[in-house]
C-alpha cells in the first residue's frame, strides 16, 4: 500500500520493507481475525428469534450493541424534541465529520498541538462509549428492580388459576382463551419474568396505545402469574 | 498473434507503470518505522467485509425475500442447508467485527489527524463507507423478519415520523406503497445485496486509490 512519493523508511531510518516485515504483521492479524470469527461463529451460533407478529406487543425491542448509544440518546428527547434526536443531531454529526478536514487545518499532526480537534474527537468517542454503557446498565437495572421469589410448583398452579380468571378473556394459551390480545403460549421464550411483572404493573410500557388495563392483583398474585407465564416456553 | 500483441500493447498503455519491476519495487519498498499494528484496522475491516460478501452470497442462494417466506427460509437454511446455521452466525459475527474494526480505524484516523490535507478525499470516502456500513447493518437487521426486525422497522418509522413531512413513514416502511399490505422485505434485500455493495465497492476503490496515491499518514 505504500507509495514511492510517501515519506520513505530510509528517511526515517527504518530498514524494514513492506515484504516481509509489514506483510507479516498484516497477515498475522488477518489470520487471527479470520480464525476468531470462524471460531465465534461455530461456538456461539446466533439463535433465530420468532417470526414477527405485529399483534404481539410483549416483545422488548433492543438494538445491536453498535446502535445502543443512539438508542440511549433518543431516550432524552421526548415530544416535540424527538426531531432533534432523530434528525438534527445526526445531521450535525455528519456535517462535522464531512467538514473535519477543512476545520482542522493545523500544519502539525501532533495531537497535543491540536487541542480543539483532539477534544472534539475524544468527546465523541467518550460520548458513544458512555451512552452504550448507560444503556446496558439501565436495561439491567430495570430487570433487577423487581425482586422475585423463586418459582415453586404451587405458584405455577395458582398462577394458572389467576390467569384463567383475569387474563383469559383476551389472551389465549395453548389454543384456549380470547383472541383480542396476543397469544401467550410461548411468552416465556420471548420475555423474562421481570418483564412480565412490569407489564402486569403497567401495560403501557409495551405500547402507549394498548387497551390492556391494570389488573388489580396483590404482589403475591402477580408473582404467581409471572411464574406461570415465564414457564410457558 | 497480431491481435494478441495488440491487446498486450493496449494493456501496457493502460497500466502506466512498468509491471514486474514496479510491483517488486513496491513489494520490497521500505516502510516508515511508525507503521505499526495500529495501521492494520483498515485492512482488517476489508477482510471482514470480504467474509461478509462470501457468507452473504451463500445465504442469499437460499433466502426468500418475500413477506411470508423470509423467516421460514432462514429457518430452512439453519435446519436443512449444509453449514447454514454456521454461515448465518458467521455473517452476524462478521457484522459485529466489521463495525468494531471500522470504529477502531476511524478512531486511529482521528487521533493521528489523518483526515487533514491532502487526504480530504480519502476521509470523505471513508465517511461514506461508515454511513454505508450503518446502512448495511440496518437493512441486514430487517431481513429475517423476526420480532426484532419488525420492532426495528416500527421504531425507525416512529423516529422518522417525528419529522414534519414524514407522517405515515411507519406505514410505508412496514407495508410499502402497495395496497395489499405487502411487507417490503424484498426491497430491503435488494438494497442490502445489490445497492449497498455496489456503492461500497465504488467508495472502497476511491479509498484505496487515495491510500495508494498519498501513502499512510504520519503519526501524531
Amino acid at each position: 500500500m505504500m507509495n514511492r512519493d510517501a515519506p520513505s523508511a530510509t528517511q526515517a531510518g527504518n530498514p524494514g520493507s513492506f515484504y516481509p516485515n509489514h506483510l507479516f504483521v498484516e497477515s498475522l492479524a488477518a489470520l487471527a481475525v479470520f480464525a476468531a470469527t470462524v471460531l465465534a461463529a461455530y461456538v456461539w451460533q446466533v439463535p433465530l428469534e420468532e417470526m414477527a407478529d405485529p399483534g404481539d406487543t410483549t416483545y422488548v425491542p433492543r438494538p445491536e450493541w453498535y446502535f445502543l448509544f443512539y438508542f440511549q440518546l433518543l431516550k432524552y428527547f421526548e415530544g416535540p424534541l424527538v426531531v432533534v434526536g432523530t434528525f438534527f443531531l445526526p445531521l450535525l454529526t455528519l456535517t462535522l465529520l464531512i467538514l473535519l478536514p477543512f476545520l482542522d487545518t493545523s500544519p502539525t499532526t501532533d495531537i497535543r498541538k491540536r487541542p480543539c480537534a483532539a477534544a472534539l474527537s475524544l468527546a465523541g468517542v467518550v460520548a458513544v462509549v458512555a451512552l452504550t454503557a448507560l444503556s446496558v446498565v439501565e436495561d439491567e437495572s430495570h430487570v433487577d428492580k423487581i425482586v422475585l421469589p423463586p418459582i415453586t410448583e404451587e405458584q405455577i398452579t395458582a398462577g394458572r388459576e389467576i390467569f384463567n380468571k383475569f387474563c383469559m378473556l383476551c389472551h389465549a394459551i395453548d389454543g384456549k382463551g380470547g383472541f383480542m390480545a396476543p397469544d401467550l403460549t410461548q411468552i416465556g421464550s420471548r420475555a423474562n419474568r421481570a418483564y412480565i411483572e412490569r407489564v402486569i404493573i403497567n401495560p403501557q410500557i409495551v405500547s402507549q396505545t394498548t387497551i390492556m388495563s391494570v389488573i388489580p392483583l396483590s404482589d403475591a398474585e402477580r408473582h404467581e402469574v409471572s411464574a406461570f407465564l415465564s414457564r410457558k416456553k | 498473434m497480431i491481435r494478441r500483441t495488440g491487446i498486450r500493447m493496449w494493456i501496457e498503455t493502460q497500466v502506466v507503470m512498468s509491471e514486474k519491476q514496479q510491483w517488486c519495487e513496491r513489494l520490497f519498498s521500505p516502510i516508515p518505522e511508525w507503521v505499526t499494528w495500529l495501521y492494520c484496522f483498515g485492512g482488517l475491516t476489508l477482510l471482514v467485509f470480504l467474509l461478509q460478501v462470501l457468507s452473504g452470497i451463500y445465504l442469499a442462494m437460499f433466502f426468500q425475500p418475500s413477506p411470508g417466506e423470509a423467516w421460514a427460509s432462514i429457518e430452512f437454511i439453519e435446519k436443512n442447508i449444509f453449514l447454514g446455521k454456521f454461515a448465518r452466525s458467521l455473517h452476524r459475527w462478521g457484522a459485529f467485527l466489521m463495525v468494531l474494526f471500522l470504529l477502531a480505524h476511524v478512531f486511529r484516523t482521528l487521533l493521528h489527524g489523518a483526515f487533514r490535507a491532502p487526504r480530504q478525499l480519502n476521509w470523505l470516502s471513508g465517511v461514506m463507507l461508515l454511513l454505508l456500513t450503518a446502512a448495511f447493518a440496518v437493512t441486514g437487521y430487517l431481513l429475517p423478519w423476526d420480532f426484532r426486525a419488525y420492532w426495528a422497522v416500527k421504531t425507525m418509522g416512529n423516529w422518522i415520523e417525528a419529522l414534519p413531512l414524514f407522517s405515515g413513514a411507519t406505514d410505508w416502511l412496514l407495508h410499502g406503497d402497495t395496497l395489499n399490505g405487502i411487507v417490503p422485505v424484498g426491497r430491503w434485500f435488494v438494497i442490502h445485496t445489490l445497492v449497498l455493495p455496489a456503492a461500497a465497492c465504488a467508495f472502497l476503490t476511491v479509498h484505496f486509490f487515495m491510500v495508494r496515491k498519498l501513502g499512510v499518514a504520519e503519526p501524531m
